[in-house]
């Protein structure tokens, strides 16, 4: 108990570092898994883009871009041809960030069965309407995405909670290490290279002060993202549990409409998407759905592109599929759907175009060392301290684990990615269960660095898996080059090829080339540290692996 | 000729970073040679120079790009910009300020 006799400062510092003291804890206990999630989320933001440069079959594709009302009409035909009688047709029309035309159907019941028939596929080409084979088996950039925040190897929900418990965790880290910094002004610009312990808090401030906002939105609303999971008790009161009746309520969608069995002809689709264009100011449509084609009782909805708002959920318009009246629209979500959506949508990122999506990417590369900084710091200082101190048996294991840790995570998981990326170029392309077999190859590789690194968790297990690392990104922009004809060569040279394929090459090389400058610095035993070392610093002196890493 | 608005917004918030960054004393220290301190009115100044300059830069991305998403992309340049005065700074400390001008021009210019 604090006496009210006490000095302000005196309580201040009390505050501060028991703040401090819960900033270390919440951060250490869960910095591995927020790690991961960082990587991956980050990564995310470019999924579309990392699909696309795992489907090489469709970069050209991607090099032609498609009128979305032309190409709806042609796979409208193609559907006529193929399913005149489908319950349903659903196209997804190509986009910039997604070039393929995609149309989903599923056949009506078989008489004297109940059971409706098989949910099915097609890719076409947009200008003849050709079907399109179906290119190499890959989970591309939804991988990461879904990792980001189901894990993996375990059922989604249980992942779910893991997440949800590590953003917990980090929201008290991040709140709790704004109370702790007792220079945040002072020191909003300052990074004093080649100091050891100091190096790396510096570089810690620096990510995690200087890109704040960004922490902050991208953790609450990450909770925000799945709330009703981790907080059931409103839905369970106000629905007694019914689910479904909320998302009835809060996604209100048209009824279902029977088919009357009594043949008409469709509307053309031409004038409906010029009207909810016109409508939209401008956005065009994503993807268009009709009900019961051919029948009297036809339905076109038809939804707009993704991007153009915040929210996660799209605007749509519903019309007859007879006459081309409007029957309805939807997209005025109630107010707190809307706020849900807008949080969720901020999270997601739909929504930023090329230089917003940048600096959120930016920002996210930001998170990622905040996390590793923040990670290493803990191993050099309690490290420091078992050497001036002393440490018990327990204290030596913990923080031997939490070296083998640091570095089997944070040099691990850019090996593993980099596999990852790999596999889907070297898998033969008819091996069975390949998009599974890839994501097989992602985690071999990241245990078998896990382990390596609990093995010898020293310098040069530290440069070795750096080095690896440098190889498995930055090669990538080769492993393209043998293994496709949209390497750098072609997009940057003759500029010819997706740009998006281009641009993950040189993001790739440039990861690789910073895993290679670390990798660089941690040359040779403590040349570095030789000349850092002088009295002024003897108190953090250390013949630490890390040490001159900063 | 209209300046485009996302450049701009961009060298603003740069110029802005890098005017918060000189007006405080480790900083300026680096800047003019070791134990230099900025003077009161000196930092009073670069300080509103800054907070017009990052007020200016929140204008041109809102008008770029409407209230809700020209914030977000306020607030990410504002972050990007400090991350690269807190680099330049660093490791070439002469060539942070004379970028600011740089950028400033290209951008009303392009």
């Amino acid at each position: 108990m604090k006496s009210a006799m006490q000095p302000s400062g005196l309580q201040k510092s009390g505050l501060r570092q028991s703040m401090a003291w819960l900033h270390t804890w919440s951060g250490l206990l869960v910095c591995w898994v927020l790690w991961l999630i960082f990587c991956a989320g980050t990564a995310s933001y470019y999924r579309q883009e990392i699909t696309l440069w795992m489907t090489p079959e469709w970069h050209q594709l991607a090099m032609r871009p498609a009128d979305p009302v032309a190409a709806a009409e042609r796979a409208i035909d193609v559907m006529q041809r193929r399913s005149p009688h489908a319950l349903r047709w659903a196209i997804n029309l190509p986009q910039a960030r997604t070039p393929a035309l995609r149309v989903y159907w599923s056949e009506p019941a078989q008489a004297g069965s109940s059971k409706r028939g098989r949910f099915q596929n097609v890719m076409l080409d947009p200008d003849s309407g050709a079907t399109l084979p179906p290119p190499r088996a890959t989970r591309g950039g939804e991988f990461f995405y879904r990792l980001h925040f189901d894990l993996y190897y375990m059922a989604p929900e249980t992942g779910r909670w893991i997440v949800g418990f590590c953003t917990m965790f980090m929201l008290v880290a991040i709140l709790s290490g704004v109370v702790t910094h007792k220079r945040i002004f002072k020191d909003f610009f300052t990074f004093r290279p080649g100091k050891g312990p100091r190096s790396w808090l510096d570089a810690h401030n620096a990510v995690a002060v200087l890109a704040l906002p960004y922490h902050l939105m991208i953790t609450y609303t990450g909770l925000v993202a799945t709330l009703f999971l981790y907080m059931p008790a409103g839905v369970q009161v106000a629905y007694h549990g019914r689910q479904a009746q909320m998302d009835a309520e809060m996604y209100p969608s048209e009824p279902k409409v029977k088919p009357a069995g009594v043949a008409a002809p469709l509307t053309a689709i031409a004038p409906l998407m010029l009207q909810a264009q016109q409508r939209w100011h401008g956005v065009p449509a994503g993807k268009v759905s009709i009900d019961n084609p051919n029948d009297r009782h036809a339905v076109v909805i038809i939804e707009q592109r993704g991007g153009a708002h915040m929210s996660r959920t799209q605007p749509a318009l519903v019309f007859d599929g007879v006459s081309g009246a409007l029957l309805s629209s939807s997209g005025d979500d109630a107010p707190a759907a809307a706020t849900r959506n807008t949080m969720v949508g901020l999270h997601i990122a739909n929504f930023a175009q090329p230089a917003l999506r940048a600096l959120f990417f930016l920002s996210g590369l930001a998170g990622c060392a905040m996390v590793a900084t923040g990670a290493l710091l803990w191993t050099l200082r309690e490290r420091n301290k078992q050497r001036q101190f002393g440490a018990t048996l327990a204290g030596r294991c913990g923080l031997r684990l939490a070296e083998g840790l640091n570095l089997g995570a944070i040099a691990g998981l850019p090996i593993a990615i980099g596999a990852y990326f790999w596999a889907n170029r070297l898998l033969p392309l008819d091996a069975p269960l390949r998009a599974d077999l890839e994501i097989h190859c992602f985690f071999a590789t990241w245990a078998a660095a896990a382990v390596l690194a609990q093995l010898s968790p020293g310098r040069a297990m530290w440069r070795a898996q750096l080095a690896l690392a440098a190889l498995a990104l930055g090669g990538v922009p080769l492993l393209n080059g043998l293994t496709t004809d949209s390497h750098l060569g072609v997009t940057l040279l003759q500029g010819r090829g997706p740009l998006p394929v281009a641009a993950f090459d040189l993001t790739l090389l440039g990861l690789g080339l910073l895993f290679a400058y670390a990798a660089w610095r941690l040359r040779g035993p403590g040349r570095a540290a030789a000349v850092a070392a002088t009295p002024a610093d003897a108190a953090d002196r250390h013949p630490d692996p890390l040490r001159e890493l900063a | 000729m209209t300046p485009a608005l996302l450049p701009l917004g961009a060298a603003l918030a740069y110029n802005g970073m890098a005017a918060l960054c000189l007006a405080t004393e480790r900083q300026y220290g680096q800047w003019r040679g070791r134990g230099a301190s900025p003077t009161p009115a000196l930092r009073r100044g670069l300080r509103l120079a800054a907070a017009l300059a990052l007020s200016l830069a929140a204008v041109a991305c809102i008008a770029d790009a409407g209230a809700a998403v020209g914030i977000i992309l306020w607030l990410g340049e504002l972050s990007a910009a400090a991350l690269l005065v807190a680099g330049l700074w660093t490791y070439a400390t002469r060539a942070a300020l004379p970028l600011g001008a740089v950028a400033l021009a290209a951008a009303l210019l392009c």
